[in-house]
Formats: C-alpha cells, sequence, structure tokens
C-alpha cells in the first residue's frame, strides 16, 4: 500500500466527525486540501491535525446549520404559545364537558338528535384541538429546522383557523360561548403574529438558503 | 494564507472548512469553479456582493481603529493620556 492511501484513510477516519451533509459536498474537496498540505512522505494523520478537525466537525455539528435570525426564533416562541394556549382550550373543554352535557339534558325541548349533535361535536373539538397542539409543537420544531415546507404548512393552518373562525361567528357561536370565542380569538391573534414573523424578509432569506442552490448554478 | 500573512496566520484544514461553511451559509461567499486535479476535487470560492461589501465595512471599520491609535501614538498628537 502506498503512503497516500494509507494517509487519506486515515484522514478519511477523522473527517467521520464532520456532519455528514457537509461530508458530501465537502469531504472530496478538503481531502485534497489535507493530502496537498501534507509533508512529504508523511503515512499517518499528526496528533495536532487530527485535533484541530475533531474541534472543527465538533463545531460544525453543533451549531447546526445556521443559527435562525431573532424574528423565525421568536416564531418559534410564539408557536409554543400557541400550543399552551390550545392545550388550555382543550383542557377546559374536557373538564367541563360533563357539566355542559348536564346542564343541557334539563333543558325542556332538548331532543335526543340534539344531544348527539352536541355531543359529537364536543367529541370533534377536543381531537381537532389535540391534533391541533400536536401540529403547533410540530411545525415550530420544523420551523427552527429550517423546512420551508413548515412555513407553507403553517399557511394552510392558519387559513383554516381563519375560516372555522368566521363559520363560528357567523354562526353567533359568541351568544352561547364567549370562552370559546375568546380562546379561538386568542389562537388565532397568535397565528396571526406567527404568520407576520415567518414571511419578513430575515425570514425569507433564512429559509431561501435553505436549498442551497446546486454547485452548477452558484459557480460563475 | 501563511505566506500572505507572514507567517503570522496558519490555518488548518480544520478551522478553514468551518469559516468557509459559516460564509457559505451566510452567502458572503460562492462557489466560483471546480476543477479535477490529479482525479481530486478542487473548488474555488468567491467573495459574493454582498461579502464585499461586508469585507470593505470590517477593513474601513479596523482602519478606522488602527488609525485612532496610531494619532494618539505619533509625537505631534501628543502623548497617550
Amino acid at each position: 500500500m502506498n503512503e497516500t492511501t494509507s494517509l487519506e484513510r486515515g484522514y478519511r477516519r477523522v473527517l467521520a466527525c464532520y456532519p455528514k451533509s457537509f461530508r458530501r459536498e465537502n469531504g472530496d474537496e478538503i481531502l485534497a486540501v489535507l493530502v496537498a498540505s501534507a509533508k512529504e512522505g508523511q503515512r499517518r494523520v499528526e496528533l495536532a491535525e487530527c485535533a484541530a478537525l475533531i474541534r472543527g466537525g465538533l463545531r460544525m455539528r453543533l451549531r447546526p446549520a445556521s443559527r435562525p435570525p431573532r424574528v423565525v426564533r421568536s416564531a418559534v416562541r410564539l408557536m409554543c404559545v400557541g400550543a399552551v394556549v390550545e392545550l388550555a382550550a382543550v383542557v377546559t373543554m374536557v373538564v367541563t364537558a360533563a357539566s355542559v352535557k348536564a346542564a343541557l339534558a334539563k333543558e325542556p325541548g332538548f331532543t335526543v338528535a340534539q344531544w348527539h349533535t352536541v355531543t359529537g361535536l364536543l367529541t370533534f373539538k377536543e381531537i381537532s384541538g389535540g391534533v391541533a397542539v400536536a401540529l403547533w409543537l410540530f411545525l415550530a420544531w420544523a420551523m427552527g429546522q429550517r423546512r420551508d415546507v413548515a412555513r407553507f404548512t403553517f399557511t394552510a393552518f392558519f387559513a383554516l383557523t381563519t375560516l372555522t373562525m368566521l363559520i363560528a361567528l357567523a354562526r353567533h357561536a359568541a351568544v352561547y360561548a364567549p370562552a370559546d370565542l375568546i380562546a379561538g380569538a386568542a389562537i388565532w391573534l397568535i397565528a396571526l403574529a406567527t404568520m407576520v414573523l415567518i414571511f419578513t424578509r430575515p425570514s425569507n432569506t433564512f429559509y431561501r438558503q435553505a436549498a442551497r442552490p446546486p454547485l452548477a448554478a452558484a459557480a460563475g | 494564507m501563511a505566506e500572505r500573512s507572514g507567517g503570522r496566520v496558519r490555518l488548518r484544514a480544520g478551522t478553514l472548512y468551518t469559516a468557509l461553511d459559516r460564509l457559505r451559509s451566510d452567502e458572503l461567499i460562492g462557489v466560483d469553479r471546480e476543477d479535477i486535479v490529479d482525479g481530486r476535487l478542487r473548488r474555488y470560492y468567491r467573495l459574493t456582493p454582498g461579502g464585499v461589501k461586508r469585507l470593505a465595512v470590517e477593513a474601513a471599520r479596523l482602519h478606522a481603529n488602527a488609525t485612532a491609535v496610531l494619532r494618539r501614538l505619533s509625537p505631534a498628537g501628543g502623548l497617550v493620556t
């Protein structure tokens, strides 16, 4: 075995401490630099070299992509608040469901069909609320991970929330469920603020970088 | 690099590529071209317009700092108080 291949294998082993995505893109390039700058007849990776490479690799792993701009970090925090408010609404709904049903049962002229509608609606709202909590949290995570698709999923979610709000208002939900409306409005306002934050210019730049342009396009 | 800085800066590949990666993700540099030399990939980087601007601002800032210090040190400027 010649000394270059033995040295190269040594470098490859040390380079394993770099993130995979980085190695895929820059592995061959950095290896070429390392081999070219090696001393004449060098067969093994020097200790200092090895330490510097491990340090670089660890630093790169600890810094996942680049730190999101402040607006994105605020958006992520806001989405966590959204999840908490949503969760509070769901918990309140679950806790008070029994008393609501009891109160309705006493109502004169309340038919069985109406009873089924109300229980069905309550169950639906509990389940969809739970899903919404999970969605808030998942999207907050994805947003921090620079997934551009998270922004567009959130937009769809926001549109759905707005639509639900409007339907509730049109049906005069406020007349019989002010608490529900307040919770809905709070969640909607949080979603609106998040929307504004994730579509500001710094956010756009941050998410546009996510998909690095192909090398051929970047060249020249 | 060591040559240009008169031996003051010795950049190891590990440090160099961490810096390059960060500069690239901040869009301060971009890949200029790629060559295959002796069967090995060689990539050339170039400052982006944004990178040139940032570098000029940084250099001007350092220059201003150095000028301020030199003015204080020069005999005409009097003693350092």
